[in-house]
């Protein structure tokens, strides 16, 4: 027996049955696409501001890189629709199948990835460059959480449960970790989360997050890149050195500050943001700066709060009316690795955590990411269709 | 517990826990912009707000009458931007480069592959090229009839010196950051700079500059001007009379100064070769130099003044006492041979001075203590700054009496061993012709704001009396006696004008040594009984002779007769002409080139008899010749033609005219005739021409001009002004 489900048997594990495509009359969670649709306008007015010298650097103008945008916000949005319809049982039991594929991903893009920024971390196939770091995250976060459903028998084994999940979890954190740190951290941070509300023994898992934290030291010592930008972060947090403002440690998160100074309670209107010269990459790592600036405090909390939205719908009630245990995980898994996405870039932008290159979902320029969001909402979304209780929630 | 409500209460727990973050995040945000935000917005002024000039309007520069000298010019900077978004796409098309590239070109007169290239060498991502300062506002505006985007163009105030090179040593010129360097603009720079304003704009991480609108200004002021004593109408007279002086003795350099001795204000001063000051660095350096306060000479004889001076106040010397000369014309003193230019014979002390003896002056000088010869040197200013409001002023060298050796003094006597400048030279003789009062020579009379409120006025300033006025009026005949036909400066007399002046001669000391090159000079003033101009003048090696007297001399006098003619007072004063004795013997008037009514109406005013040969038109030959001899009743035969017939145009030089005789013509004719001959003519008075500069038969430069003097006259008199 591999997976349970009341909507799917075991002799259908290779074929596709009538249930795979969704055909329910009954709509996703209103609220959730009124979420994604927000953080994309958001996103899209953010980055059209703060993509002019990325733009000339390119060759280009913003004009035409906006468009690109809007394009991979379409492909994201339609993605997302897709995802819905398709029964997250279906995409289960592809789980191990993309486990694989993602992990040889993986090793590629090691042996003949693409070099941006100091990290290697793009694969290009016919054209199109993506990072398999995505990839094999969604495929990690579905995997651990059919395992964790399978196992619910003798989940308390150590043996039986904590070895193989664990073994899946090292393999893919470690080899995404090689070259991007905090993706993997947030991985590994949202796989724990799961394990634990997957009831594995706590006491394993303590154990593990102590060796993790060895493990995480360790790799610290081995990027020059990361461990500059933790040094960043120590002396940021220290004090704001107000000599010496160009130059220096803590230079992008001063400048972050500065943007987010600047705005105030009401910003600095549309478009009319400043800081957006002196950040790198504002239309990504910095987009929530950016928003800072030009919309105050009220459009940087509200975006804080539309990740928070998203947060208590996918876990109090996409995941609490979650039809089985896969439901309950999967939706946790997605909605924490989305909301995670968002809080780290925040946080990053605002100084409470070191500088990351995490992309803000939906908002942030970049089509990978956007892709990946937008496939993990739409398995929420999914899972919202196939709800215990009607009655808890909106439908469109 | 079953399965899903311990797997949801630990999803509550992990939903509690990750709600911490939006709210450190909520907290972190407030902190950041009430707490700290202060202190980073104050650092983001720094960093990026920057307060750039508005650069303050020179000054301007006039002359005496208000004649604009130096003022600013307009122009532009060029720059392109060849990755400016055209039509949607990035880039300015290539055909509308080429396009641009072919009008600057024509516009400037470079080639289009030098545009090209500076396109081409620009570093990657460059989006400033410079492509031409200094542009028209003509091409300017041609430029951007072309509608090219990518263009920018900037606009520059430049200096500009509206007479070119004139007055190009006394102005000076500015740096390319409009800074004076020498000259009144290096010595006035601060009041003729003004105070640059600020204007507040935004500079991003790249050293972009944005506007930043309702951003706090503050305002330039604009420079004051500068109102000086220069009068352009002797600058360029004492510029044009030195010009061809220094080309006609073929010497290096030469120097000329004319001051007014009552206040000591230079009304110019000039030094040939020189530069065109809007254009600095196009001559040479030495072009550049103002030798006329930076040269440090050996002044040679016009230096007796001050041996006159003192040894005429100290008694030393009577009128009437003869000095001996010796026959070869040369003494022995302390084993150095002194000669005099000529074995002058015996002299009296007038004689002394009047034909430049340096055997005699020695030998008056050795009356005195060399300490009291010191004390009248020192007196009349020589080896101290003038303080002239010029830059670059040197002292001079006037050593003191413990250091002479025993022939200093003879030496200095008539103007060795000690070193002056020419502006020394000519305050010194100021003084003499001021009665003695000796006045700072000074350039600006006033300083103005931009609404012509006076900012500084000048007040003459007078430095010390240099000697008793008995003494200046005893020596004022003898100075003046030097400026006649027994004179050293027999050749700057000027008919009808007294003028009192000293020649110097002097030879050049080379490393140390006397060599045979010589530096000859004239200073002089007039009219003597009321002395309105100091003029000095100075050729450095002329090669045609080392005489001051003849090669300074006549350079003084051309710029005397001209300024005469430009001054009403002395024009007044000139009595002489009228008092003339009438002429015993008429000489034949010129009349080649007068219409026949003209001739007509001359000859017969002359009384002298005459007859055509043709019947109308103007008259090409005439028998006798102009100034030869004419008895009584004897007849001049003349010959007319249609049209008038250049005399000898063969032989006038290309671009050259020769001057006709135009005196004795109403000044309309007069006035045609010299426009006829592609020169300017400068009118002072009317009815008939009587005085005319140059004179007849002298060949000047097409554009140049000829000053015409009319008074309604006897015309009896014509024919013996044209007698010199």
């Amino acid at each position: 027996m591999i997976y349970t489900s009341p909507h799917s048997n075991i002799s259908n594990i290779i074929g596709t049955s009538v249930e795979d495509i969704d055909t329910r009359k009954q709509g996703s969670d209103r609220f959730l696409l009124m979420s994604v649709v927000i953080l994309m306008t958001f996103g899209m007015l953010a980055v059209y501001s703060s993509i002019a010298f990325f733009a000339e650097t390119r060759s280009t103008t913003a004009g035409q890189l906006i468009v690109g945008h809007l394009i991979k916000l379409g492909i994201a949005f339609f993605v997302m629709l897709i995802i819905s319809k398709i029964n997250y049982h279906t995409i289960a039991k592809f789980s191990r199948v993309g486990m694989v594929l993602s992990l040889i991903l993986l090793v590629a893009v090691l042996a003949f990835g693409t070099e941006q920024f100091g990290a290697k971390r793009w694969l290009n196939v016919a054209g199109f460059s993506f990072q398999p770091s995505m990839v094999a995250t969604v495929a990690l976060i579905v995997h651990i959480s059919v395992l964790l459903s399978e196992k619910q028998e003798y989940i308390k084994d150590f043996k039986k449960t904590f070895l193989p999940i664990m073994f899946w979890v090292i393999l893919t954190c470690g080899l995404i970790g090689i070259e991007d740190f905090s993706s993997a951290g947030i991985l590994l941070v949202v796989c724990l989360v799961l394990m634990f509300v997957g009831r594995v023994s706590v006491i394993q898992l303590g154990t593990l997050v102590a060796i993790g934290i060895l493990g995480g030291a360790l790799l610290l010592g081995q990027s020059a890149n990361r461990q500059d930008r933790i040094e960043q972060y120590v002396s940021q947090i220290k004090d704001i050195p107000s000599e010496q403002i160009l130059q220096g440690s803590g230079y992008q998160a001063q400048q972050a500050h500065i943007a987010i100074a600047r705005g105030e309670l009401f910003g600095v209107g549309i478009g009319k943001s400043v800081q957006r010269d002196f950040l790198p990459a504002p239309y990504n790592d910095f987009i929530f700066a950016i928003i800072a600036e030009e919309y105050g405090l009220l459009g940087s909390m509200s975006l804080i709060f539309i990740f928070t939205l998203i947060l208590i719908r996918g876990v109090v009630f996409i995941a609490r009316n979650a039809e089985d245990h896969l439901g309950v995980l999967l939706a946790v898994g997605c909605t924490l690795m989305i909301v995670l996405y968002g809080f780290v870039n925040a946080g990053v932008a605002s100084g409470i955590l070191p500088v990351t290159g995490l992309p803000m979902p939906f908002v942030s320029y970049g089509g990978t990411s956007m892709l990946f969001a937008g496939l993990m909402i739409g398995i929420l979304l999914n899972i919202s269709k196939h709800n215990r209780d009607r009655r808890t929630l909106f439908y469109g | 517990m079953d399965e899903r409500t311990a797997i949801l209460s630990r999803m509550f727990i992990v939903l509690g826990l990750i709600l911490l973050i939006p709210t450190a995040l909520g907290f972190q945000l407030i902190r950041i912009n009430y707490f700290e935000g202060d202190e980073l917005r104050t650092l983001w002024s720094k960093q990026a707000i920057d307060q750039i000039p508005i650069p303050a309007q020179r000054g301007n520069i006039y002359d005496a009458n208000g004649t604009l000298l130096a003022t600013n010019a307009v122009d532009y900077k060029l720059a392109f931007d060849p990755k400016v978004q055209v039509n949607g796409k990035i880039g300015v098309p290539q055909e509308q480069v080429a396009q641009l590239i072919k009008k600057l070109s024509s516009l400037t007169g470079r080639s289009a592959a030098e545009y090209q290239s500076k396109i081409r060498s620009a570093p990657p991502h460059s989006r400033y090229i410079v492509l031409e300062r200094n542009l028209s506002v003509l091409a300017k505006d041609e430029i951007n009839a072309l509608n090219i985007k990518g263009v920018i163009l900037e606009e520059n105030y430049r200096r500009k010196y509206t007479f070119g090179s004139l007055a190009a040593h006394t102005l000076g010129f500015v740096n390319h950051e409009t800074n004076g360097r020498i000259g009144l603009e290096a010595h006035y720079n601060d009041e003729l700079k003004g105070e640059d304003g600020l204007r507040q704009v935004r500079r991003d991480p790249f050293n972009r500059i944005f506007e930043y609108i309702g951003a706090p200004k503050k305002l330039p002021r604009n420079g004051y001007s500068l109102h000086t004593t220069i009068d352009a109408y002797l600058q360029a007279i004492l510029e044009d009379e030195l010009r061809s002086g220094v080309e006609q003795h073929l010497a290096r350099y030469g120097t000329g100064i004319i001051m007014d001795p009552k206040t000591g204000a230079i009304k110019a001063m000039a030094n040939y070769p020189t530069y065109d000051p809007n254009f600095p660095g196009s001559d040479d350096e030495e072009n550049r130099r103002n030798f006329a306060i930076s040269d440090m000479i050996e002044p040679g004889s016009t230096f007796k003044l001050v041996t006159a001076i003192a040894a005429v106040e100290q008694g030393v010397v009577e009128f009437d006492e003869v000095f001996e000369t010796p026959e070869d014309g040369e003494v022995v003193i302390h084993n150095l041979i002194l000669r005099d230019h000529d074995p002058l014979g015996d002299l009296n002390f007038q004689e002394v001075i009047q034909k430049s003896s340096n055997v005699a002056t020695a030998e008056i000088a050795m009356r005195m203590k060399k300490e009291t010869f010191y004390q009248y040197a020192r007196n009349m200013g020589f080896g101290s700054e003038t303080n002239v409001d010029l830059i670059g002023e040197v002292s001079g060298r006037l050593a003191k009496p413990y250091e002479w050796s025993l022939v200093t003094l003879p030496w200095m006597s008539h103007g060795y061993e000690i070193q002056t400048t020419p502006l020394q030279i000519a305050q010194a003789y100021a003084a003499f012709a001021n009665n003695g009062m000796m006045m700072r020579p000074y350039l600006v009379e006033r300083i103005e704001d931009k609404n012509g409120s006076i900012v500084k006025q000048h007040k003459p300033v007078e430095i010390r009396r240099i000697a008793k006025k008995s003494t200046l009026n005893k020596l004022l005949p003898v100075f003046e006696s030097v400026v006649t036909d027994s004179g050293t400066g027999n050749l700057s007399q000027v008919d009808g004008l007294r003028i009192a002046g000293k020649t110097g001669t002097a030879k050049k000391v080379v490393n140390g040594r006397y060599t045979n090159n010589y530096r000859g000079s004239f200073v002089g003033f007039f009219p003597v009984e009321d002395p309105q101009y100091v003029v000095f003048i100075l050729l450095d090696e002329p090669k045609t002779s080392g005489y001051g007297g003849f090669t300074a001399g006549p350079i003084f006098r051309n710029i005397a007769m001209r300024i005469a003619g430009l001054d009403d007072d002395i024009q007044r004063s000139i009595k002489s002409v009228d008092e003339f004795p009438a002429p015993q013997f008429v000489k034949a008037p010129f009349v080649t080139g007068l219409s026949k009514d003209q001739a007509k109406l001359l000859l017969s005013n002359l009384d002298v008899p005459h007859d055509f040969s043709g019947k109308t038109g103007y008259v090409t030959a005439q028998t006798p010749e102009a100034g030869s001899p004419l008895n009584k009743g004897q007849k001049i035969s003349l010959t007319l033609s249609e049209t008038y017939a250049e005399a000898d145009s063969a032989s006038v030089k290309e671009g050259y005219a020769e001057i006709p005789e135009l005196r004795g013509m109403n000044m309309r004719s007069a006035m045609a005739l010299v426009s006829e001959l592609e020169l300017n003519s400068e009118i002072i008075g009317s009815g008939t021409v009587f005085a005319q500069y140059p004179k007849a038969g002298e060949l000047l430069r097409e554009g140049y001009t000829v000053t015409l003097r009319g008074k309604a006259k006897s015309l009896e008199i014509l024919t013996q002004v044209s007698d010199r």
